[in-house]
């Protein structure tokens, strides 16, 4: 239970919950899910592919396809697990086809920082940090999309996304040795990198 | 698992401290319009047609453009050409008089049959003749074929036995037919008081068979001469040669019916049912049983004597 700013208490539904009521046909129970994860999906497959349109057009088909299969959904894992599960899968699926027909991108010609996306601006220490914060964001997206996918996409999930190594091997469907392993080898790569950065600090 | 957490705690901070990227402010505007075109693919079928048939109408146009013309006007001289070449040897086939088809086999015991396809309106004719099984010189069935006449080229050649067709040469299969037309033969020889037979009963029982056709005089002379000149009896020249060479059995033949007359009515009667049958038994024996037959026969009588 978690009280509102209003004073009134309002019951915490789990994602769970969530899903088995639209399952029974309540589209308010989606909308929330929607809520939920919109930005958090968006953030996952944003560092995963690094390319802002991409990853838009990845979630919503996340959306789209939770909409239309939600039946298929069994509390044999975690929601969450579910969701991130479809959303990589698409992802994954999207590189290929990327892969396959290499089309050009106008968006891709001009820098990160001309992209249109909010930052959550919490700790805004001035411009100077500002433009700091900007450019190491910057490189360490960089380094990510240099290393190979495999480990990217596991690096992503444990050190961004901040899931355990049990919900990993739930939706990658690795043996656990090998998702701790790649996560391993996906650090050192990027730490070989970053070691610039890493030098001055 | 904590260790390595540890080991690369800084790089672990940094990717930590990424700004959080968000969704666009119109995500989910958008992700409802996808929604309902999900929904409603009606509208997606109509774009689809709305596609396809503008698809389908372009490639009718494409079919008779300018860069087509000589590739079908080149179909079109070949389809013209193949059709006049069938039409043309169509004509030809009809035209032919002999429509009627022979198929002509042969048995594993060297029968020669010839099946005859009729015309379409005459069914009957369908039904497969064996000439091997009746005697050419027989007309009583009208509706025999003559065999196919071969004209050799090499006058004084021997003709091929194999290939030759023999009056005397009975069929190893007598089909039902042809053993009621030889029933019928029988009773009509029996009714005339005729001695259809030309076979004799040794003492030991086996039937010995007199070469049919061409022993009707009873000239010694004159048979060998016939024989010599047939090329029918080529065949028999064994069985006839044994016959000839021993001059007791031709005695016997003609002295058989002397002795036959002394005999009562009853057992002539009585012989005459059962030659009869083994006529027609006699007719479905193999040749080589027949040969075989004849040379113990003999040998039976050369020790009698």
């Amino acid at each position: 239970m978690v009280p509102s700013k209003e004073g009134k208490v309002t019951v915490k539904v789990t994602d769970e919950e969530l899903i088995f009521r639209f399952q029974e046909g309540d589209v308010g129970a989606y909308n929330e899910i929607v809520a939920r994860y919109k930005d958090r999906l968006t953030n996952y497959i944003y560092r995963y592919v690094g390319n802002f349109d991409e990853c838009d057009d990845i979630v919503q088909d996340t959306f789209v396809k939770v909409y239309v299969s939600k039946h298929l959904y069994k509390e044999i894992a975690k929601f969450s697990t579910w969701i991130y599960t479809i959303a990589i899968n698409l992802a994954k699926t999207k590189i290929v086809k990327a892969a396959k027909y290499k089309t050009f991108s106008i968006s891709d010609v001009y820098d990160d920082e001309s992209k249109d996306f909010d930052i959550r601006d919490e700790s805004y220490g001035g411009p100077e940090v500002d433009a700091n914060s900007k450019f190491l964001s910057a490189h360490i997206q960089k380094a990510l999309n240099q290393i190979n996918e495999n480990y990217r996409e596991l690096v992503v999930l444990r050190d961004i996304e901040d899931f355990s190594y049990e919900e990993i091997v739930d939706m990658t469907g690795l043996p656990m040795g090998t998702v701790k392993s790649r996560i391993n080898r996906g650090r050192e790569k990027l730490q070989e990198l970053l070691k610039d950065i890493y030098k001055e600090e | 698992m904590l260790q390595d957490d540890e080991k690369y705690k800084a790089l672990r901070d940094s990717l930590r401290a990424l700004p959080r990227v968000k969704a666009k402010k119109d995500f989910e505007a958008r992700l409802m319009q996808r929604i309902s075109e999900a929904n409603n693919p009606a509208v997606v079928h109509v774009a689809q047609k709305v596609k396809s048939e503008s698809h389908a109408k372009s490639w009718f146009a494409n079919l008779f453009r300018p860069a087509f013309v000589p590739a079908l006007g080149l179909t079109f001289v070949l389809l013209i050409t193949v059709i006049v070449y069938f039409a043309y040897f169509s004509k030809l086939n009809n035209g032919s008089p002999d429509s009627s088809q022979q198929f002509v086999t042969s048995t594993n015991q060297g029968d020669l049959i010839i099946y005859v396809k009729k015309d379409a309106d005459d069914i009957s004719g369908n039904y497969p003749k064996e000439y091997s099984a009746v005697s050419p010189e027989d007309t009583r069935s009208g509706e025999l074929f003559a065999p196919p006449i071969e004209t050799p080229s090499d006058f004084l050649a021997k003709p091929d036995p194999g290939r030759t067709l023999l009056p005397d040469n009975k069929p190893d299969r007598v089909s039902e037919e042809q053993k009621l037309e030889m029933q019928r033969s029988v009773d009509l020889d029996k009714e005339k008081g005729v001695d259809f037979k030309g076979e004799r009963k040794s003492d030991d029982g086996i039937m010995k068979k007199d070469s049919k056709g061409y022993f009707k005089s009873e000239n010694k002379g004159e048979l060998k001469s016939e024989t010599e000149k047939s090329p029918y009896n080529i065949r028999d020249e064994k069985s006839n040669e044994k016959v000839e060479d021993s001059p007791e059995v031709n005695q016997e033949t003609k002295v058989a019916p002397k002795k036959k007359t002394n005999k009562t009515e009853d057992s002539i009667k009585q012989q005459t049912d059962e030659e009869s049958q083994n006529r027609i038994s006699r007719a479905t024996k193999k040749d080589s049983t027949q040969n075989k037959s004849d040379s113990e026969a003999e040998e039976k009588e050369n020790n009698k004597k």
